[in-house]
């Protein structure tokens, strides 16, 4: 039994990880259906900006500025990805590498929660952020 | 989104919703021992200032806490907003905004907030955060 528990939650982190580099694949090639593919109606992303973005429509429109005026193919690609997964719940942390957009080559942080609904894995929470240097935070005396 | 309703027992919900507001007055106490008293030494946190790729393993955490403490003493507060929590037996995440800022920065910016995300693992019978990761909203 503990080991039947063992394979499946490896198994489930297997297709977490599938999941999440197939959303990465299908932002960089302006796959809207695949983008929207594993989503929860009730989605909560902490984006930059507007900011906090809720449900599914929102969301769907976050992505419309990366295909606007492109600067060349839009590429979205993860690295360091990390996937903690149990029975139904999972969470996972990357890095991405975003180019293309009018925005230009943008480096962020991205993490993501999952839960496993009726057999299937699905993103009800996005959190995606640069650093910010904010000076009341640095040790007096830094140089910036 | 209660853990009721996925059929996981609530206890874990509250479990983890009391570490949390536990460490976040820890963190607004400047007690060093209780920020890091529920985190694993493999933890991966996506902070605030740089480093860009995160903070990495629980030595590079805790060296991140006494420059803010410094800040928290002359004035800064750190306090849970609002928090969600969604967990299964043995994982977990949730979201919470916070107020992190001043007293002046909040009359000015009323609707600053920290956002935070957590990632937590149960380990021998105990939630232990794996992940956090901190930004602001931005004005």
């Amino acid at each position: 039994m503990e080991m039947d528990n063992r394979h499946q939650v490896a198994s489930d982190a297997a297709h977490i990880r599938t999941l999440i580099e197939n959303w990465a694949r299908a932002i960089s090639s302006g796959d809207w259906r695949g983008i929207l593919a594993h989503h929860s109606p009730s989605l909560l992303m902490f984006d930059f900006p507007p900011n906090i973005v809720r449900n599914l429509d929102e969301y769907n429109k976050t992505w419309d500025f990366f295909y606007e005026s492109p600067k060349g193919p839009i590429s979205f690609v993860p690295s360091e990805l990390q996937v903690t997964a149990g029975a139904d719940v999972a969470f996972a942390s990357c890095l991405i590498h975003c180019d293309g957009t009018s925005a230009g080559p943008l480096d962020l942080r991205l993490t993501v929660g999952l839960r496993k609904l009726d057999g299937e894995w699905i993103i009800t929470h996005e959190h995606h952020s640069v650093p910010t240097i904010e000076e009341r935070f640095l040790p007096p005396g830094t140089k910036h | 989104m209660t853990a009721k309703g996925m059929g996981a027992p609530l206890s874990d919900e509250l479990e983890i919703r009391q570490l949390l507001e536990r460490w976040a007055a820890a963190v607004q106490a400047c007690d060093e021992e209780g920020v890091l008293r529920d985190h694993s030494d493999d933890i991966i946190m996506f902070d605030v200032p740089p480093p860009e790729k995160g903070v990495r393993g629980i030595q590079a955490y805790r060296d991140t806490w006494p420059p803010f403490f410094k800040w928290l003493r002359q004035g800064g507060m750190f306090e849970i907003d609002s928090l969600e929590v969604t967990a299964g037996n043995d994982v977990a995440f949730a979201h919470a905004l916070l107020r992190c800022s001043t007293m002046e920065t909040l009359q000015k910016h009323p609707d600053k907030r920290l956002r935070l995300t957590v990632g937590l693992r149960k380990t021998d019978g105990r939630w232990t955060v794996a992940h956090e990761h901190h930004s602001f909203t931005q004005q």
